[in-house]
């Protein structure tokens, strides 16, 4: 079990009701957990804590809203949306561990191209969650 | 020679078994001489004015004729015609008659010709040919259909043209049948008495005419009728159909306009025609129409096919999002499981858990009684006899809505206030109170899930014109008015551009006003109203969603519960089977 005391995690879901557990048994780990309901709170968040951005992100890659937030092109999901912003707008390193039901492999293997990104399928345990988070803060990345 | 006018005057001759003078088309005077033999018509002479202009082809004939009319003692006869070859046109009725004579001798002496060639025997020679023509006709009709497509044969028509106009004289004779083929190609049936390899006949000098003229017809061919070309149409056939011959004739014309020409041609001869006809084309319409019939109901079919499989794919999506929804808290609630087993999870959030079980398990129950109404087949998914109403005390009802959204209200920061004024009689209501809750819990799911964190939420009701008005007033993304009432139907869900979150299976809202409905009431949006400022790149807006009821004097649904099984509706709350105290 990687150590996660003290870890500042954003956790992006749409469905924070339903994420309690996980979000409660993080805190119970000792980390301090933000949560955004949608990608335009995530980015708010993260360009206002710029200068101190959180240890790890939690993005839910399923956020259907489909529309980029700024330029309303079509994406096909606003977690990639973030995803991308994060990381050619914000030039941000955070490590991200994407939660995701979709098993299109094309897919992953882009958001996987990132050496500081990491998937965890949904439905996941904490445990599992745990363990991912651990291998993207300190150790190389698994497909999962 | 004129078929034209020519063949009809042939037929004439031969029905009335004597010479026949006329006026043919091109104006000139013409007379036909039937040739009988035994009662039947062998052929016809004809003879008539004619303009020289080849009269060295005139000649070797002429002489002919003279040596006959020198050998029969019909010289002055012969001399009449000569000179009214000519000037036919001016002959006077005594000089006709001559003419006539003349040639009525010609074909006598014809006839004493052929039938001295016959023998005794030629009256039953002839009835012997008649009898094979007869027994020949389906073998020519094979023939016929055997020659179809050959090469060359369209081609024909030119030259047969030529012989037709020959046979117009031998169309009389022992049952020539002509087939004029309805479909654009005719089919000359020809069962002619004179055999053409009979050789006796063949050498007679007297029946080279008709010989030659069967050679050239050389068996049966196809030919196509040209519509409006004089013949072989109407007059040959007409005058057969007058002599109720045994003919078959299929009418043949490009369109129906000139096939009522001919049948106007023929009704004169034939007055069953038209109705025969009629009947015939009205059984052909109605096999047309059956097909046609036919062709629509498969089109339709196809149609049916391709919905069936595009509501298939639409049921598998479906079904998919009913799995990820109902996954997802069921996910939760295992977290929580292990988070209770986790013996390093803190015990004071230990504590909460069975609240926010419980609260998960509301939603799901929630979300499994709508599916449950969804999912019915029928028009009207909630029938009236399966609601049971009661007075209700509507300021409690909505309390114990807001308190079950509490746990996801919170969760979504946001706050509901409930608005009832106790003073009005709209302190009561008979409703089904578990279907009724299920209606407004939807709602207010709905704007806790799409209004912006922060805002508030407010339940109000009140009367209006003997009704109970409920409303509920969220902040957050305006709903264009198009989508006002489509947010009410199965399956459907916001615009992703103007939603947060499209989550969810698109039948709350939907299962709601289902609900009213059967209550006797009626769930709207109210208004979408624009508030001025944004929220990010949202523009806000206050919505309001209302479901109104017939007042309290009035009970919203009547008669007793039908019985329930498990599935016959949604679960119901503790402590509904009776009125709830104020």
């Amino acid at each position: 079990m990687p150590n996660l005391q003290g870890l500042r995690v954003l956790f992006v879901d749409d469905e924070p009701f339903l994420m309690r557990p996980t979000i409660e048994a993080l805190e119970a780990k000792g980390c301090t957990v933000d949560t955004a309901e949608n990608g335009t709170e995530a980015l708010e968040y993260l360009k206002a804590n710029n200068s101190n951005p959180p240890d790890l992100v939690v993005l839910d890659l399923m956020m259907p809203g489909g529309t980029d937030i700024d330029t309303d092109d079509q994406e096909m999901t606003t977690g990639i949306v973030v995803f991308r912003r994060i990381r050619e707008e914000l030039r941000l390193e955070v490590p991200i561990v994407i939660s995701t039901v979709i098993t299109d492999r094309d897919l992953l293997m882009t958001l996987e191209g990132d050496s500081k990104t990491a998937l965890v399928q949904k439905p996941y345990t904490s445990a599992r969650l745990f363990d991912v988070m651990g291998e993207v803060l300190h150790g190389p990345r698994r497909d999962r | 020679m004129c078929a034209h006018c020519d063949s009809g005057a042939a037929v004439r001759a031969a029905r009335f078994c004597e010479p026949v003078d006329y006026w043919c088309d091109w104006g000139l005077r013409d007379i036909a001489v039937p040739i009988l033999l035994h009662g039947f018509s062998l052929g016809t002479i004809f003879c008539g004015q004619k303009a020289l202009d080849n009269e060295a082809e005139d000649a070797a004939g002429i002489d002919k004729l003279k040596k006959f009319a020198q050998d029969n003692g019909l010289t002055a006869e012969l001399s009449t015609l000569l000179d009214l070859r000519t000037n036919a046109d001016k002959a006077t009725v005594e000089q006709i008659r001559q003419m006539k004579g003349f040639l009525w001798a010609t074909s006598q002496a014809i006839s004493r010709a052929v039938t001295s060639r016959l023998g005794q025997s030629s009256g039953e020679r002839v009835q012997a040919l008649r009898a094979k023509i007869e027994e020949r006709r389906d073998e020519i009709r094979h023939k016929l259909s055997a020659l179809a497509g050959r090469p060359g044969i369209d081609d024909f028509w030119e030259r047969f043209k030529g012989i037709l106009e020959s046979l117009t004289d031998l169309l009389d004779c022992l049952g020539i049948a002509v087939c004029l083929s309805y479909n654009g190609r005719a089919d000359l049936v020809c069962s002619h008495g004179l055999p053409i390899k009979d050789k006796s006949l063949k050498s007679l000098p007297e029946t080279s005419i008709l010989t030659s003229t069967l050679e050239r017809l050389d068996g049966l061919q196809r030919f196509r009728v040209e519509p409006g070309r004089r013949q072989p149409d109407c007059i040959i056939c007409k005058q057969v159909l007058s002599e109720h011959r045994n003919v078959h004739i299929i009418l043949y014309a490009k369109s129906r306009l000139e096939l009522d020409k001919y049948l106007h041609l023929f009704a004169f001869f034939d007055p069953s025609l038209p109705a025969r006809y009629n009947l015939l084309l009205h059984q052909r319409e109605r096999q047309l129409s059956r097909i046609m019939s036919e062709t629509v109901n498969l089109y339709w079919l196809l149609e049916q096919q391709q919905t069936l499989k595009s509501k298939l794919k639409e049921k598998d999506e479906y079904l998919r999002n009913v799995f990820h929804e109902v996954k997802q808290p069921l996910h939760s609630i295992v977290a929580y499981c292990h988070n209770l087993a986790d013996p390093d999870f803190p015990h004071e959030r230990k504590q909460r858990i069975p609240r926010y079980v419980v609260e998960i398990g509301k939603h799901i129950s929630m979300m499994l009684g709508c599916l449950e109404y969804a999912s019915r087949g029928e028009r009207d998914i909630i029938r009236q006899d399966e609601l049971r109403a009661a007075a209700t005390n509507l300021s409690k009802m909505l309390i114990d809505c807001a308190i079950d959204m509490q746990g996801y209200s919170e969760q979504r920061k946001a706050k509901i206030h409930v608005e009832v004024n106790t003073t009005d009689p709209a302190g009561k209501i008979y409703v089904d109170k578990s279907a009724f809750q299920m209606a407004i819990g939807n709602v207010l799911f709905n704007a806790v899930k799409y209004s912006v964190p922060l805002t508030p939420i407010t339940v109000a009701a009140k009367r209006e014109n003997n009704r109970t008005v409920i409303t509920v007033t969220s902040t957050g993304v305006g709903i264009p008015k198009d989508l006002w009432e489509r947010v009410f139907e199965r399956g459907f869900r916001v615009d992703e551009a103007t939603s947060y979150s499209q989550s969810g299976l698109g039948i709350g809202l939907f299962v709601t006003r289902e609900i009213m409905r059967a209550m006797g009431g009626h769930a709207y949006i109210k208004e979408s109203e624009p508030l001025g400022w944004r929220h990010g790149q949202f523009a806000l807006h206050r919505n309001v969603v209302a479901l109104d009821l017939p007042g309290p004097d009035a009970p919203a649904s009547g008669g007793k519960r039908a019985a329930r099984g498990p599935a016959d509706g949604p679960p119901r709350n503790k402590g509904n089977e009776e009125d709830d105290p104020e």
